[in-house]
């Protein structure tokens, strides 16, 4: 194929960049607005879901011990 | 080059670190537009708009999805194929500020960069007269920096697509080669 002639010239391109042109790429850059980055994920959210676990557990358990309380009493009542 | 490095640098405030990124690409950057059949005004203006473009979105990169390369020649082949459309036949394309330079060999002796500059010549003529998505998907497989699966996600097909359109684009540039 004709082209075969030409793989020399596709592999290594037409157009070379200008000396200065990195430079000019970030003189505009540097006129430019910060990126916007999403926000990284929030660490404490984990610690969160581990407190409020520990609350339910420790509200579950007080309920329970109230109500074994509560037999307890009507108990020892009768 | 440590992209995640830089991202992270450019983060914490060292636009500076983009210089990186920048002396990274600009060579297959002006490879690709080159071979994408544009002029090298073109592919200068083109060329600047990516990385201005990268640097305003860097936060939509996501190292998980792709390479920065997919990504960066990802919008140069948006860019370069939105300025072939505008340029369309306008005579710009086939103005005569195109002067051929940059030869792969400086030392070359004059006869030799006479018939190198011919063949560059003959070669960007013959690419400018291929439809626009041949030249793209032609002009990304010429690049080192990428392969095949590269270019399947930037062009939005499979991979055994690319390899059948990359077939056919070689045969038509190799026709209008012969004209």
């Amino acid at each position: 194929m004709m082209i075969e002639h030409y793989e020399d010239l596709l592999q290594a391109g037409r157009y070379a960049p200008p000396a200065d042109f990195s430079d000019r790429v970030m003189a505009r850059i540097m006129d430019q607005p910060e990126p916007s980055f999403a926000a990284p994920p929030r660490t404490s959210r984990p610690q969160a879901q581990w407190l409020a676990l520990a609350a339910a557990s420790l509200l579950g358990a007080i309920q329970l011990a109230t109500f074994i309380f509560g037999v307890w009493i009507t108990a020892s009542a009768s | 080059m440590d992209i995640d490095d830089i991202l992270l640098r450019i983060r914490a405030g060292d636009r500076q670190a983009f210089a990186e990124i920048v002396r990274a690409f600009q060579s297959p950057l002006f490879r690709f537009l080159g071979n994408m059949g544009l002029g090298r005004g073109q592919v200068e203006d083109i060329a600047q708009e990516t990385f201005l473009r990268a640097w305003n979105n860097l936060g939509q990169y996501s190292p998980g999805l792709s390479r920065f390369s997919t990504w960066l020649f990802t919008i140069a082949r948006r860019l370069a194929l939105n300025e072939i459309e505008r340029a369309g036949n306008r005579a710009e394309t086939l103005d005569g500020n195109d002067e051929v330079v940059d030869l792969p060999c400086q030392r070359a002796l004059p006869q030799d960069a006479l018939e190198q500059a011919r063949r560059h010549e003959a070669l960007h003529r013959a690419l400018r007269r291929l439809p626009a998505a041949d030249r793209s998907v032609l002009a990304l497989a010429y690049l080192r920096e990428i392969d095949l699966a590269d270019i399947a996600r930037i062009e939005g097909c499979t991979v055994g697509a690319v390899k059948t359109r990359l077939h056919r684009a070689r045969n038509r540039l190799s026709q209008l080669l012969e004209t």
